[in-house]
């Protein structure tokens, strides 16, 4: 169910409508469970059984974990880790696997590749093993004031929402355990904070439906053999159109999950705070699809040793995270090759940043905030090729096709959609400058412009690009 | 600030609905999806009452407009096929005269999302009332309009009878060898996919369908002309190819309907195998005209047909000669 459907529309109004009837006021985590499942299930029902499956697997385990025997927490908590993560390999790395290591015509090669990918399940997955390992870590269980002193049913009941919860079971945010599970408790209407969720839904729908879903007919054309086609400009700017629909279409999808839990009076953790601005590709990751990197950082980088065991190792754990998250976002050697490209990046700004001392001036900073997109916005193109031969296809027929013609009817209509997302970044950038006031003065006519754009330049709908992931 | 945003979302729609509905516009879409959407949408509310439509897929959408005969609409769709346009012409109950079935890709159905987003019962009414919300007036296709318009003339205003530097049709000419690359592999892919006949199953869904059609139209009185795009004529005498024109005489029997077949695509040439390129387009449209005209006129049927059997082996060499030669032979 997308969440530009009316399926989804009608889905959130009716739960809505009864989430906040007085005798539902004890049963509405129930509710949203429910509301959950229907959304899951809407195209494909026997998903369910693998949503039903990863719920009780976390939840005996975590529940073992914070309430068993001391001796045998770790093991409990390892066991569900890897069951997550067995489950997450199964289906999202069989494909891989019987591809690569079974000769073609293999029946056990040709079962792997027929495995489907379930939807959502890199995400929930994560959930699952965020709920482990806070509930391992003693320091965090008492923020579990919700969990204490109540039965396993109704640890059961706040488990199952916390991985199920539809706005962010598809695509995230990826929320923590020890930020979610205290949210649950008795909602008010009286409590929503109207203008956030409100603000929140109209610029993620105009991000996703009015930006993204019209980029990605233009960026159509970045698909082999179309590219080679094109004039170096064209080409180009088709790139800068994609890191802009790609941005736009997850930036998007996370602001309407965080309207959308706004509205049942969940709080969802921001997901992407500008990052094209970013200077450097440190920065670029602490602005970009927040939740992830929050999330590889804590559980992964950090338990790898983080910064604290030399140099050397520092550099190996980041290309460790980075390959590790390039092949979370796909079955595919092309996404452990973007990982690495942006694990590389890091760890060679890393070395260069203890040799070097850049002076500070707005050339400089321009320079470097050019180089970092330019950098991201190249990578991206692994994620719109995935047969690595078509990039270095792509970037040959770049380099070999220079010169000042272009196609119009390509160029135009990227910049025009492009426009608002650099407007955005600017108005960031210069956010000390312009007065509050004005601000509060022009904010109701900008998003009733974004309203009107959402209204009448929609384009044709698509899934989220990080659906597939 | 929900009560202010919403107040000025309605003031904004209101008036640019007004505005639209005052000045009508001929828009350039900004791509092929939206092409489509605007032709269809043309022609549920606005001209369903022509008397001659085309239905077809993105070979019949080269058909050049200006050239068809008054009174035509060209309901074909890039990347669908002419079950699109015949199910938009079903859908509205429109009651043409004649309607012209491309057969090339008769084997590829309607798309399904296409049509339940023109028909959606909430959005079709809502479209109906405010014309704002028809694709070809979104503001940014009709700024893309604008600058399409005016480009040309700033360019000639700054720099007059400077060649042109921007490419604006289609793919640009910077690296024709680039070019011919993907034309070859465009016909290679072709060539292979025209080398097998389609599995019976689909032959048989696609027959019930064409049977339907025929059925539906007989029953309204509307006449029905099958027609052939030239193609590139490695293809043109395809397993595929023969497998539609069997089909297409088995429905349509040859002594009853006219199919127009062009026997020797050799004279057309295509950018792709199968899209007529900017020199042959022109001239079968206006041979498709002709032909349209004739039928309108009260030219036999079995004179018609004999069009696609019995056409003169002459030694020109080119489509436009060879479209001449059979209009002439058919006089």
């Amino acid at each position: 169910m997308l969440f530009n459907s009316y399926q989804f529309i009608a889905l959130v109004a009716v739960s809505f409508f009864i989430y906040y009837l007085p005798p539902i006021k004890n049963r509405q985590p129930v509710l949203l469970i429910l509301a959950s499942f229907i959304f899951y299930s809407a195209n494909h029902p026997k998903l369910l059984l693998l949503l039903t499956f990863s719920i009780i697997i976390n939840t005996i385990t975590s529940y073992l974990v914070f309430s068993g025997s001391f001796k045998y927490r770790k093991a409990y908590a390892a066991t569900g880790v890897c069951l997550n993560l067995l489950t997450l390999a199964f289906f999202k790395y069989s494909p891989l696997f019987g591809k690569s290591f079974f000769p073609q015509g293999n029946s056990v090669g040709h079962f792997l590749m027929m495995i489907p990918l379930p939807i959502g399940i890199s995400f929930f997955t994560f959930l699952g093993i965020t709920l482990l390992v806070d509930s391992f870590r003693s320091d965090r269980i008492a923020e579990y004031k919700v969990l204490n002193n109540k039965s396993i049913m109704h640890y059961s009941i706040n488990t199952a929402l916390f991985i199920s919860f539809f706005p962010q079971i598809l695509a995230g945010p990826i929320v923590k355990a020890h930020d979610f599970i205290p949210q649950i408790k008795t909602k008010y209407l009286k409590d929503i904070d109207w203008d956030h969720c409100f603000k929140a839904l109209v610029l993620g729908y105009f991000l996703k439906m009015v930006i993204a879903d019209n980029l990605k007919d233009m960026t159509f054309w970045i698909a082999y053999p179309y590219f080679q086609g094109q004039t170096a400009i064209t080409l180009i700017a088709m790139l800068f159109g994609y890191s802009i629909q790609i941005f736009s279409d997850f930036a998007g999808y996370s602001l309407i999950a965080i309207g959308v839990a706004g509205l049942f009076g969940y709080r969802l953790p921001e997901n992407f705070n500008f990052p094209y601005i970013s200077q450097s590709f440190s920065e670029f990751w602490t602005r970009w699809h927040i939740s992830l990197s929050t999330f590889l950082k804590e559980y992964l980088y950090f338990p790898l040793g983080g910064n604290q065991k030399g140099k050397k190792r520092t550099y190996i754990n980041l290309m460790i995270v980075m390959v590790l998250g390039g092949f979370w976002h796909g079955a595919a050697w092309s996404y452990a090759v973007w990982g690495f490209a942006h694990g590389a990046a890091l760890a060679v700004e890393r070395f260069l940043r203890d040799k070097i001392k850049v002076p500070r001036n707005n050339v400089i900073t321009a320079l470097k905030v050019a180089m970092v997109f330019s950098y991201v916005s190249v990578a991206w193109l692994l994620f719109k090729l995935p047969d690595f031969n078509h990039v270095v296809s792509f970037l040959a027929t770049l380099v070999n096709n220079i010169n000042t013609s272009f196609n119009l009817h390509i160029v135009l209509p990227i910049a025009i959609y492009s426009f608002p997302i650099v407007v955005y970044h600017l108005l960031y950038l210069l956010r000390n400058r312009t007065s509050i006031s004005y601000k509060k003065l022009l904010e109701p006519a900008v998003y009733g412009f974004l309203l009107f754009m959402i209204i009448t330049n929609s384009g044709s709908s698509n899934a989220f690009i990080y659906f597939q992931f | 600030m929900i009560k202010k945003t919403i107040y000025i979302t309605t003031l904004l729609f209101l008036g640019y609905n007004l505005f639209v509905s005052a000045i009508k516009f001929s828009v350039t879409p900004g791509h092929q999806w939206q092409d489509n959407i605007i032709t269809a949408e043309n022609y549920i509310y606005e001209q369903n009452d022509k008397k001659i439509v085309i239905v077809g897929s993105s070979l019949s959408v080269r058909l050049v407009d200006d050239l068809l005969p008054k009174n035509c609409y060209n309901l074909s769709f890039g990347g669908q096929s002419a079950f699109d346009g015949l199910d938009i012409i079903k859908k509205t109950d429109s009651q043409p005269g004649i309607v012209l079935i491309e057969t090339n890709e008769i084997f590829r159905s309607a798309a399904e999302d296409f049509q339940n987003g023109l028909f959606m019962p909430i959005r079709y009414t809502l479209k109906k009332i405010f014309p704002a919300l028809q694709e070809k007036n979104q503001p940014v296709c009709l700024l893309n309009t604008a600058v399409f318009w005016s480009l040309p003339k700033i360019k000639d205003l700054l720099v007059p009878g400077t060649e042109k530097k921007i490419i604006a049709n289609g793919n640009s000419k910077a690296n024709p060898s680039v070019g011919n690359d993907i034309k070859k592999f465009m016909l290679d892919i072709l060539i292979a996919d025209h080398s097998k006949p389609p599995h019976d199953s689909i032959v048989e869904e696609q027959k019930k369908k064409l049977i339907h059609y025929k059925e539906y139209f007989k029953e309204k009185g509307i006449e029905i002309i099958l027609y052939e795009m030239p193609i590139d004529e490695k293809l043109a005498n395809s397993k595929l190819m023969e497998s539609v024109r069997k089909l297409i005489c088995d429905v349509f029997p040859p002594n009853q309907y006219v199919f127009l077949q062009i026997q020797d695509c050799s004279k057309f040439s295509t950018e792709d195998g199968i899209h007529l390129d900017q020199t042959s387009a022109p001239i079968y449209t206006s041979f498709l005209t002709d032909i349209i005209n004739r039928y309108r006129s009260g030219t036999t049927k079995k004179s018609l047909q004999k069009l696609c059997t019995e056409i003169p082996n002459d030694n020109k060499n080119s489509a436009l000669q060879h479209c001449q030669t059979i209009l002439q032979w058919f006089k």
